[in-house]
């Protein structure tokens, strides 16, 4: 897993050498049948790469810079006009798009590090002999991710609403009443809903790579007179630090895709949740409620650009503490 | 071995696509000409079933979209912008000057439609006809109406009110006898019947006679009705919440919540939602402010998208559905949508106290037919209805409730409507 | 972890027999209310098809129905909107097992192109394929569906079919088991009996790389069958929606039919329960692709 971090560290100047082994790669001079090879066996997935990724990023940028107009009042429909960095300086003075990337990164900083430690502990505990019964548990954590994102939101928005839900009512007859939907736990529910279907995958990813140590560090560790819990946390960890940056970059990219939750939960009519709550929902709604094709392709820039400079700031830090 | 899985896999996924193009691929001889209607509004499905037994020439595949803000929007102006459009689809008014401005659907005047216009209230046509030309035929309309539980009206000793003073004097007695009833429940995020209210005081929140758009929706009349909600909400006269969800439905139930603000669709949710208080609802004009008036909240058009692959058949269907006394009849189990067209309110009275028993008793298809007319004519919808009713929505959900919250409401709304307009290239004044 | 106190690390080795103990069951004890937490609301589900509308409203929601409706649910699932829903499972599987076997195959081949063959700018493709999996999806897809809206491919099967056919962590992970799981001797000795490049990656290299594959197909799988976003930007036609959009749609008519409610409760058991059912299965492989692949 290390690879994936140091990897994209080439999208910098700096050109990391992959230390893994090139086993096949005999270097010196290609012959024309293996750049044939290359070409047909790396050439379409290039083709549909390009089709599915490269070209509607372009396209969205070329979009961006268009606008309509309309003459008077506009029964005779749009015309397109050059708008120059416009779609920009609106988005970045629309309080819903600067509120809405508010809230997703807000969503994030709490998100992401319950998520990264949940899984991270539950790892631990099931790779360490703390725990019985581990290949159930792990079956059973695990089984969320199975579940499609729009049913988990579907039916915890029931679990989060008054009148079907179980826990609301007996949350009620214990004299506490919440409110799922409304306010600032509106932020908190949709956390739980992103955790509930990500942890046994996340925790899968670092389990994974905490039963790949070798065990002789371990039992080094442990005739030292570590007890479990010292050796999880000085011994285990560190080692599994990778698989840990590449749970938290994919998470981190996850929650910038914020949509199918807060869509159920907006959908279900009795939330303070809105149609333009995080930017890809406002993406949404300018494509398709307002047909307002130049700003989603504007909003899709910018989401990407966010992710591009998290993306960057992920990475350089794990490096700088992998370089360590 | 793995090969052998990938093959496998790669066979049935195969398979599958071939299996479901199959299923799609209908025979089509030289029989009648298919068209396809998008719609979601109940009774659609029936009229659509009536059309097809007593028609030979067209046949209508009717096909159930998302509600039209939900999702069934979006997906017409998809359809037509991939050049698949349905044959005809359902607009609500508010909508259909943005559908216009967008270009989703074209003129129909050439269809011959204009000789219908005066079958409709003067408001109703002038809905449908923008800038010169008509572009959707009138279903239903939905004059407002006051909804009231007739059986506790008579226990509390209390009148429908015939206007808002007495109904805010109803609710001020209501409330010191019995303080756990609430006179009705205010919905937290309307934006159609705020509107209708607003319309029913006067308003004119959009303008396109100056030959560019203008918005008003902190005029004298909204305020008046803003202001007026404002003081019922702050001194608890009646309660707020989402209508039609758990707690309403609860509250309706227990005898909590007295009065809706309606209109005569909402017999038929009534009777789907609380089918055990049949019997008990009267109908009476909604409450007036100075002469008797009345809002329109909700109805639906019959529009013809851009790229509609068979126009003439579809218009042919909907000018059916929009004047056939049997397409009356045959939404009448399932739906109690008022019909636009003025020819068609006594079939309609007699179809649905025939097929709906839960409105026996009600008085509304007298109540509806004389509401109809009187509302005012001259209130425009805006380019962009479905962001506005959504940012609208927004607005109250946050501020509802609060001192002057709807008065809030709407003043953030103006300045967000302007400023959305202008941003989206329209040419806006005020 | 906070419940056991790391201060007990420090005793000694005689009195670690009722601490162990301790620990464990604090441990055990954790786990058990992380998977309580995880299968309430399947369990909510499940109950949830027992049961009648009003039931669903006013029964406790972790107990069966009073009666048992399974089967009348199940039936007026099949039977809504003149039996949409089957159409639409077919159509998720559709995508699901198309789309994550094409997927598979052109990912496998392209991390065995990048680990077995030195070619010029080898690590700049790679670095852009990377970069493709830090690009939110979401960010994609309304681009691409105004693409597809310009070339008239909007509304079809092609349309959520082809992007979801490819997946560039997939090309990360083949590399990854490529280089562990495919020795280079082996493609020499077939090279030297005169196999083709094309031959060779299918004779040797996709054999060996099996479990590798067997995980990016699931991981593809799992990721289509979770993507809402895609299809419901570009799909129109009721006939070609997934389980989750036709769903929502459902979900979203509750306004107008309250029985909706029903139907997306007992969709949602009938999408979902089939599917964990085959997955608890294949999950031990799929892990044990992702550990060999991605870690050494």
């Amino acid at each position: 897993m290390a690879s994936l971090t140091s990897a994209t560290r080439l999208r910098g100047r700096t050109r990391a050498a992959r230390p893994a082994a090139r086993a096949g790669a005999t270097g010196g001079t290609v012959r024309p049948q293996r750049r044939a090879g290359v070409l047909l066996l790396l050439g379409p997935f290039f083709v549909l790469f390009a089709l599915t990724y490269l070209a509607p990023m372009a396209y969205a940028l070329w979009l961006s810079f268009f606008r309509e107009k309309f003459e008077g009042v506009g029964w005779e429909g749009p015309q397109r006009v050059f708008a120059g960095f416009h779609n920009y300086t609106r988005a970045l003075t629309d309080t819903d798009f600067l509120q809405g990337t508010g809230r997703v990164l807000l969503y994030g900083l709490v998100y992401v590090p319950v998520l990264i430690a949940l899984a991270a502990t539950f790892a631990l505990l099931l790779d360490s002999a703390l725990t019985a019964a581990r290949r159930f548990f792990q079956t059973v954590l695990f089984l969320p991710h199975i579940v499609p994102g729009l049913i988990a939101a579907i039916v915890w928005v029931y679990l989060y609403t008054p009148g079907l839900s179980p826990v609301i009512d007996a949350l009620d007859s214990a004299g506490v009443h919440v409110d799922f939907l409304n306010g600032g736990g509106v932020l908190f529910s949709l956390v739980n809903i992103a955790v509930w279907q990500a942890l046994g995958f996340n925790m899968v990813l670092i389990y994974v790579a905490l039963q790949a140590i070798p065990r002789n560090t371990v039992e080094a560790a442990r005739i030292d007179g570590a007890g479990e819990i010292r050796t999880a946390f000085s011994v285990k960890l560190p080692q599994v630090f990778p698989a840990v940056m590449v749970a938290t970059l994919f998470t981190i990219i996850g929650s910038l895709q914020l949509f199918t939750e807060p869509q159920i939960v907006q959908s279900s009519g009795n939330s303070s949740v809105t149609g333009s709550w995080t930017p890809n929902m406002l993406a949404y709604s300018a494509a398709f409620e307002s047909n307002d094709y130049h700003y989603a392709a504007t909003i899709s820039v910018l989401i990407a650009l966010l992710a591009g400079v998290l993306s960057f700031v992920v990475t350089t830090l794990a490096n700088r503490r992998n370089a360590r | 071995m793995f090969t052998r899985t990938v093959a496998a896999l790669v066979g049935l996924a195969a398979s599958l696509l071939l299996a479901s193009c199959g299923l799609s691929d209908d025979a089509n001889g030289n029989q009648p000409t298919t068209i396809t209607y998008w719609s979601w509004v109940s009774g659609s499905r029936e009229m659509v079933d009536r059309f097809n037994a007593t028609h030979d020439d067209i046949r209508v595949n009717f096909e159930l979209i998302p509600s039209g803000t939900s999702g069934g929007y979006s997906k017409m102006f998809n359809a037509v912008r991939a050049g698949r459009a349905p044959d005809i689809v359902t607009v609500e008014y508010p909508e259909l000057p943005g559908f216009v401005t967008q270009n989703v659907v074209q003129p129909i005047t050439r269809y011959g439609v204009e000789e219908l216009a005066g079958r409709y209230p003067e408001w109703t046509w002038r809905q449908v006809a923008l800038g010169g030309e008509v572009y959707a035929l009138p279903k239903d309309i939905a004059p407002q109406v006051l909804f009231y539980r007739a059986d506790l009206f008579e226990e509390y000793g209390l009148e429908p009110p015939a206007t808002w003073e007495e109904y805010r004097a109803e609710a001020e007695r209501l409330h010191e006898e019995h303080p756990d009833v609430s006179m009705t429940t205010f919905p937290t995020a309307d934006a159609g019947l705020l509107a209708g209210l607003a319309w029913q005081a006067g308003a004119d929140w959009f303008d396109t006679s100056s030959g560019q758009w203008r918005v008003d929706t902190t005029d004298e009349a909204t305020r008046r009705v803003a202001d007026y909600w404002d003081s019922l909400l702050a001194d608890g006269l009646v309660t707020a919440g989402p209508t039609f969800a758990e707690q309403h439905i609860t509250d309706l139930e227990a005898g909590r919540s007295l009065t809706l603000i309606a209109a005569p669709w909402t017999a038929a949710n009534l009777s789907r939602f609380v089918p055990d208080l049949a019997g008990t609802w009267g109908v009476a004009p909604l409450p007036a402010w100075d002469l008797a008036a009345s809002g329109n909240y909700g109805g639906s058009t019959m529009a013809l998208p851009v790229g509609s692959p068979h126009p003439e058949e579809a218009m042919e269907f909907a000018r059916w559905v929009s004047t056939s006394p049997d397409a009356i009849a045959a939404a009448a189990p399932v739906s109690t949508a008022f019909p636009a067209n003025a020819d068609l309110a006594d079939d309609w009275r007699t179809a649905v106290e025939e097929a709906n028993p839960y409105t026996h008793g009600m008085n509304l298809a007298a109540v509806a037919a004389a509401a109809a007319p009187t509302i005012p004519p001259s209130w425009e919808w805006g380019p962009d209805m479905t962001d506005g009713f959504s940012r609208l929505n927004d607005e109250t959900t946050l501020d509802i409730g609060l001192p002057g919250g709807l008065a809030t409401a709407f003043r953030d709304w103006q300045d967000a409507t302007v400023d959305q307009l202008r941003r989206r290239g329209y040419d806006v004044t005020g | 972890m906070s419940a056991a106190a790391p201060a007990t690390d420090a005793t000694p080795r005689a009195t670690q027999g009722t601490a162990w103990w301790l620990r464990r069951s604090t441990g055990t004890a954790l786990c058990a209310i992380a998977a309580l937490y995880t299968l309430a609301p399947l369990i909510w589900l499940l109950f949830g098809v027992t049961k009648t509308l009003p039931e669903l409203y006013s029964s406790n929601g972790f107990s069966p129905s009073a009666g048992f409706h399974v089967f009348g649910n199940i039936a007026d699932l099949f039977r809504q909107d003149d039996g949409v829903f089957a159409r639409w499972i077919l159509n998720t599987a559709v995508y699901a097992v198309g789309g994550a076997a094409v997927a598979t195959l052109l990912s496998v081949a392209a991390g065995y192109a990048f680990d077995k063959f030195d070619f010029k700018g080898r690590e700049k493709w790679y670095a852009v394929v990377i970069a493709g999996v830090l690009v939110p999806h979401t960010a994609i897809v309304v681009p691409l569906y105004l693409m597809a809206a310009q070339v008239r491919m909007t509304d079809t099967l092609w349309s959520v079919l082809i992007p979801v056919m490819v997946n560039p962590f997939g090309v990360y992970l083949a590399r990854a088991y490529s280089s562990g799981a495919v020795p280079g001797e082996l493609l020499e000795a077939a090279r030297i009996d005169g196999a083709g490049e094309l031959r060779t990656f299918f004779t040797v290299g996709l054999r060996l790389m099996g479990p590798g594959a067997l995980t990016i197909f699931l991981f593809q799988f799992i990721a289509i069958w979770n993507n809402f976003f895609l299809p419901l930007v570009m799909l129109t036609d009721n006939d070609l929606f997934t389980i989750g959009q036709g769903l929502f749609t459902w979900n979203s008519a509750v306004g107008q039919n309250p029985d909706y409610t029903r139907l997306v409760v007992v969709g949602s058991a009938v999408a979902t329960i089939p599917l964990i059912l085959l997955f608890i299965p294949l999950q031990r492989r799929w892990r044990a692709g992702l550990a060999e692949g991605g870690i050494r």
